[in-house]
C-alpha cells in the first residue's frame, strides 16, 4: 500500500484525447470499450493509478492519475494500442491530490439516451473544452460522477 | 594363458575363450569401448586447453580414463576363471587405480605440449606404460592359492603393444583436432581400445597359476563377488561422470557462443539487430536471387534535439521505446534492425504494397505519438524509404541506397510519411550532384546574367529604378531559375561569390542608369551572416564608382531570425556607407513587426501573396492598408510586389504604397531591354 504522502510526491497527470479506430467503417461498438475499461480497471487497481475515460460520439477523452513510472508504463502501452488513433496529448503536469481517487478507472459515454440528455451536454462541453480550457473541463468531469 | 601340460597354437585367443567368463569378457569390452569413447572425448577437450585449464581437463581426463581401464582389467578378472581360491588384495588393488589415474592423466598432459612429436611420443608412452603398470600391479593384487608363474616375454610383449597403440592413438587424437576429423577420433578409440585389451590378455597369458596338491579348489567368496561388484559400478559411475562432465562443458561453450553471437549480433540499447547482422541478412536474401522483398529504411524526426537539449540517457530512453513500438507494429518474426543512431530498417517479406503502405501509415502514426520518459513529454516522428529487392536494386548496397533515397525523398516531402523509391528520385539527385559540379563553374564559364524587373512611382507611374535577378544559363539545361539553385548555392557555399558577382555587374549596369534610380539586389541570409560582406561591398562600390545611396540591399525576416545580433551590427555598417536596405517578403514572417523597430530598415516589400489577393479578399486588403500606414508612421517607403492587375495596382496605390512592382509594369527583363525601355520612357516624356 502506498501511503498518501509517498503518492503526493511524484502524483502526476496525463490527460489525451484520441479517436476510436473504425474497424471496417464500424465504430467501435460498446462491448469492446466495455472491454477495455475492464482491463484498464484491473491494470489499474494493480499499479495504483485512477481515472477517467470519456467517450464523445468517437472521441476518447482520458485522465490517468498516478505515479510516474506507472503513468509512463500504462501510456505507452495504450500508445500502441490499435484501437484508436489520432492521439493527441493535451496536458501533463504534477498534481497534488489525486481527482478520481475512488475510481481505478470511471467510464462515462454518450448516447442516445434521452433520459441522459444531461450527460450528452455535459459531454460535449467537456469535448468542446478540454484544450481551451482543460482545467475548468477536469472539474466538469469531476461533476459528472457526483 | 598356459595351463602347464597344454598346447596351445595360439595361447593369448585360447586364454580368452577357455579360461574366461565370456559374458564377463563381454562386459570388460563394453566398459573399455564406452571408457575409451569418453576418454578421447576428454582428451580431445584437454588438448584444445591451455594453461591451468589444461591441467584440470588432464586431470578429469585421467580420472575417466583411470577408472575405465581399472573396471575393464577389474571385471575381466572377475571373468577369469581361476583353478584355484582367489582374493584381492585391497590396498595394492586401490593403489592400481591410483596409477591408472595418475598416470594416464600425466600422459594426456604431456600429449598436449608444443613440441609436436615429442608429445606424441612421450604422452602416449606414458599412457601405455600406466596402463600396463596398473594391470600388473593389479595383479600383485590377484591373490591365487595355487602356484603362480609367469613368462616373461609375453609381459615383454605386453607392455610394448600397451605403449605402442598408446603413441597410436596419441597420434590419431591429435590429427582428429587439427583436422577437425571424426574419422580420425575413432580410429582413436579403436587404438585406445586395443591398447587396453592386447596389455590386458597378453598380459593375463603370462600368468598361470595351478593348484597345490591337497588344496581344494573352493569358489570365491561371496562377500568377494559382491565387493567386486561394487568396485566396478563405482568405476562405471566416475566413467560416467566423466561424460556428463563433458556434455556440461559442451553446453556451457555452446551457450556461451550463443551469447556472443548474440552481442556481436545485436544492438545493445534495444535489442534489436545491429547493423553488421542486418547486411549480413540482406546480403543472403539478395544472393537467394528468387523472391522479392522490400527493404524499408526508417529515420525519427527531429530526435538530433532530443539528444542535445535532454541529454543522451533519456534519447537512449526514447530510442528504446521507439524500437518496442516498432516491433509492436510489424508482424511477428520481422527482421528488424537498429543500423545506429536514429535510424531503423526492416526486410518486409511476403508482404505487398498495400500491406507495406499499411504498416508504414501505422509506423509513421504510433511513432508521431509522444513518448513519456522520466516525466519529459517527447515529441519525434518518423519517415521512410522502401525500395523493392531486384526491382530497385539486386545488391544490397543498391537496395540500401535507393532505400535512402526514398527516405530523403520523404523528408524532402514534409517528412512523417513514407516513399516508395522511384527513377525519377535518383535522377533528381543525380540531378543535384551535377549542378553542384556546374556550379563551382558557372561564374568562370560566364554562365550568370543579371535580369532587371523595373519598379515605377505608385503616384506618377514613372520609373524609379529595376530589382537586379540572377539567372543561370546552364550550357545543356537552359535557364535555370533561382529557386533552383540559389539554396544549393547556399549549401555549397558558393552564394557568397555569386551575390557579389551579381552586386558588382548590377552596380556596374546601374551606372548607365538615369542618376535618380536605385538598383536593389537580394542578399540571401547566408551572405549576411558572411563577416567579408561589408568589405566587399565597399570593394564593388570603389571599383564602379556607383553611389552607395542608389544602392538598395534586400533582406528576408529569416534573414534575421535568431542571429539578430550579428545581423544588426552588419546591417548598421551597410547603412554607414549610406546603402539602403528593404524588407523583402514583409507580412509573412512571424514577428515582422517587431523588425521594423529594432532594425535599419529603409524600405519594407509587401508579399506578393497579399497582393495577389487584393482588393477582392477583405483579409489581405486590410494588411496592405495596415502595412501602408505603419510605413507612413514610420517614415519606412512600402512597395507593392507582384502587380499583375490594374485593380491592383489602383487599389496599391490608393492605399498608399509608395512604388509598384509586377509584371502588370514588366516582366523581368535583360538589361539592354532594360535600358531600352528607360530610353523610351525618357522620350516619351520629353
Ligand atoms: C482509449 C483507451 C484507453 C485505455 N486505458 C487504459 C488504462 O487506463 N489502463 C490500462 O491498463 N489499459 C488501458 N487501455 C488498454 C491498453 O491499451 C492495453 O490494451 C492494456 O493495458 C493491455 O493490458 P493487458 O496486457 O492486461 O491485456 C486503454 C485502451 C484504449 C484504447
Amino acid at each position: 500500500m502506498m501511503t498518501p504522502s509517498t503518492m503526493a510526491s511524484s502524483l502526476q497527470r496525463i490527460l489525451y484525447r484520441s479517436k476510436a479506430r473504425q474497424i471496417g467503417g464500424a465504430p467501435l461498438e460498446p462491448a469492446a470499450v466495455a472491454g477495455i475499461v475492464e482491463t484498464s480497471v484491473r491494470n489499474n487497481a494493480d499499479c495504483g493509478l485512477s481515472g477517467i475515460l470519456l467517450q464523445v460520439d468517437d472521441t476518447f477523452i482520458q485522465l490517468i492519475e498516478g505515479e510516474q513510472a506507472a503513468i509512463e508504463a500504462t501510456f505507452e502501452r495504450i500508445c500502441v494500442d490499435e484501437r484508436h488513433s489520432d492521439l493527441v496529448l493535451i496536458d501533463m503536469t504534477s498534481a497534488e491530490t489525486r481527482l478520481f481517487p475512488e475510481w481505478s478507472m470511471a467510464h462515462v459515454g454518450s448516447n442516445g439516451d434521452p433520459m441522459r440528455l444531461q450527460v450528452n451536454r455535459d459531454l460535449k462541453e467537456i469535448y468542446l473544452t478540454i484544450e481551451t480550457h482543460p482545467d475548468a473541463a477536469l472539474k466538469q468531469m469531476r461533476s459528472l460522477l457526483a | 594363458m598356459a595351463v602347464p601340460g597344454e598346447e596351445s597354437n595360439v595361447p593369448v585367443l585360447s586364454c580368452i575363450f577357455v579360461e574366461h567368463d565370456l559374458k564377463m569378457v563381454l562386459l570388460a569390452a563394453l566398459m573399455c569401448v564406452v571408457g575409451s569413447f569418453i576418454t578421447v572425448r576428454l582428451w580431445r577437450r584437454t588438448l584444445q586447453a591451455s594453461g591451468r585449464m589444461r591441467v584440470e581437463w588432464s586431470f578429469l581426463t585421467g580420472v575417466t580414463a583411470g577408472a575405465a581401464i581399472w573396471a575393464t582389467h577389474f571385471i575381466a578378472m572377475l571373468g577369469y576363471l581361476a583353478p584355484v581360491p582367489i582374493t584381492f588384495d585391497a590396498q595394492l588393488t586401490i593403489f592400481s587405480i591410483v596409477i591408472a589415474i595418475a598416470g594416464s592423466g600425466l600422459g594426456f598432459y604431456l600429449s598436449g605440449s608444443a613440441r609436436k612429436t615429442q608429445a606424441t611420443l612421450v604422452g602416449g608412452a606414458t599412457i601405455g606404460l600406466s596402463i600396463a603398470a596398473m594391470h600388473y600391479v593389479g595383479m600383485f593384487a590377484y591373490r591365487a592359492d595355487g602356484v603362480v608363474s609367469w613368462s616373461g616375454s609375453y609381459i615383454a610383449a605386453s607392455i610394448a603393444c600397451a605403449i605402442g597403440f598408446a603413441v597410436v592413438s596419441t597420434g590419431l587424437v591429435k590429427a582428429s583436432i587439427e583436422s577437425h576429423g571424426r574419422r580420425y577420433a575413432d580410429l582413436a578409440i579403436l587404438s585406445l581400445v586395443v591398447a587396453i585389451v592386447t596389455l590386458h590378455f597378453t598380459g593375463m597369458t603370462a600368468f598361470s597359476v595351478s593348484p597345490i596338491a591337497g588344496l581344494s579348489s573352493g569358489a570365491d567368496s561371496e562377500a568377494f563377488q559382491a565387493m567386486a561388484m561394487a568396485v566396478a559400478v563405482a568405476a562405471t559411475i566416475i566413467v560416467f561422470t566423466g561424460l556428463s562432465s563433458h556434455v556440461i562443458d559442451n553446453d556451457t561453450r555452446a551457450a556461451n557462443q550463443r551469447e556472443l553471437e548474440h552481442i556481436a549480433s545485436h544492438d545493445e540499447l534495444t535489442g534489436l539487430w545491429n547493423r553488421r547482422q542486418f547486411s549480413k541478412v540482406l546480403a543472403e536474401r539478395c544472393s537467394r536471387g528468387a523472391g522479392s522483398f522490400h527493404l524499408v529504411m526508417i529515420d525519427l524526426d527531429r530526435f538530433k534535439p532530443v539528444n542535445d537539449t535532454l541529454g543522451h540517457g533519456l534519447g537512449d530512453r526514447a530510442l528504446k521505446v521507439i524500437a518496442a513500438r516498432i516491433r509492436h507494429v510489424l508482424p511477428e518474426g520481422t527482421e528488424l534492425a537498429r543500423l545506429g543512431g536514429d535510424e531503423f530498417a526492416f526486410i518486409a517479406d511476403g508482404m505487398s504494397a498495400e500491406e507495406i503502405t499499411g504498416s508504414c501509415r501505422r509506423l509513421v502514426e504510433i511513432l508521431a505519438r509522444p513518448v513519456i520518459a522520466e516525466g519529459h513529454v517527447i515529441e519525434l516522428g518518423a519517415s521512410m524509404g522502401i525500395a523493392r529487392a531486384f526491382e530497385n536494386g539486386a545488391t544490397p548496397d543498391e537496395l540500401i541506397q535507393n532505400a535512402d533515397i526514398a527516405l530523403y525523398a520523404a523528408k524532402a516531402a514534409g517528412r512523417s510519411c513514407h516513399q516508395f523509391f522511384e527513377e525519377r528520385m535518383s535522377e533528381k539527385i543525380q540531378l543535384r550532384r551535377s549542378l553542384e559540379l556546374d556550379m563551382r563553374r558557372a561564374i568562370s564559364r560566364d554562365e550568370l546574367e543579371v535580369h532587371y524587373q523595373p519598379k515605377v512611382d505608385a503616384k506618377t507611374g514613372a520609373f524609379t529604378g529595376a530589382e537586379a535577378l540572377v539567372r543561370w544559363n546552364h550550357h545543356e539545361r537552359g535557364q535555370l531559375s533561382p529557386a533552383l539553385f540559389v539554396p544549393l548555392a547556399e549549401e555549397l557555399g558558393l552564394i557568397n561569390a555569386i551575390g557579389a558577382w551579381v552586386l558588382a555587374r548590377a552596380c556596374t549596369d546601374a551606372s548607365s542608369w538615369p542618376a535618380h534610380m536605385s538598383v536593389a539586389v537580394n542578399l540571401s541570409p547566408v551572405q549576411i551572416m558572411d563577416r567579408r560582406l561589408v568589405r566587399t561591398l565597399r570593394q564593388i562600390l570603389k571599383e564602379t564608382g556607383f553611389p552607395p545611396q542608389r544602392l538598395e540591399l534586400e533582406i528576408t525576416e529569416t534573414a534575421l531570425l535568431g542571429n539578430d545580433v550579428q545581423a544588426l551590427a552588419t546591417l548598421t555598417e551597410i547603412r554607414a556607407l549610406g546603402v539602403k536596405i528593404s524588407l523583402d517578403d514583409f507580412g509573412t514572417g512571424y514577428s515582422s513587426l517587431s523588425y521594423l523597430h529594432r532594425f535599419p530598415i529603409d524600405r519594407i516589400k509587401i508579399d506578393r501573396s497579399f497582393v495577389a489577393r487584393t482588393p477582392s479578399d477583405a483579409g489581405s486588403a486590410s494588411i496592405i492598408q495596415a502595412i501602408a500606414r505603419l510605413g507612413a508612421s514610420l517614415g519606412i517607403k512600402v512597395t507593392a510586389e507582384g502587380i499583375e492587375t490594374e485593380s491592383q495596382r489602383d487599389f496599391s496605390s490608393a492605399e498608399g504604397c509608395n512604388e509598384l512592382q509586377g509584371y502588370l509594369i514588366s516582366r523581368p527583363v535583360p538589361h539592354h531591354q532594360l535600358e531600352a525601355l528607360f530610353a523610351k520612357a525618357r522620350s516619351e516624356a520629353a
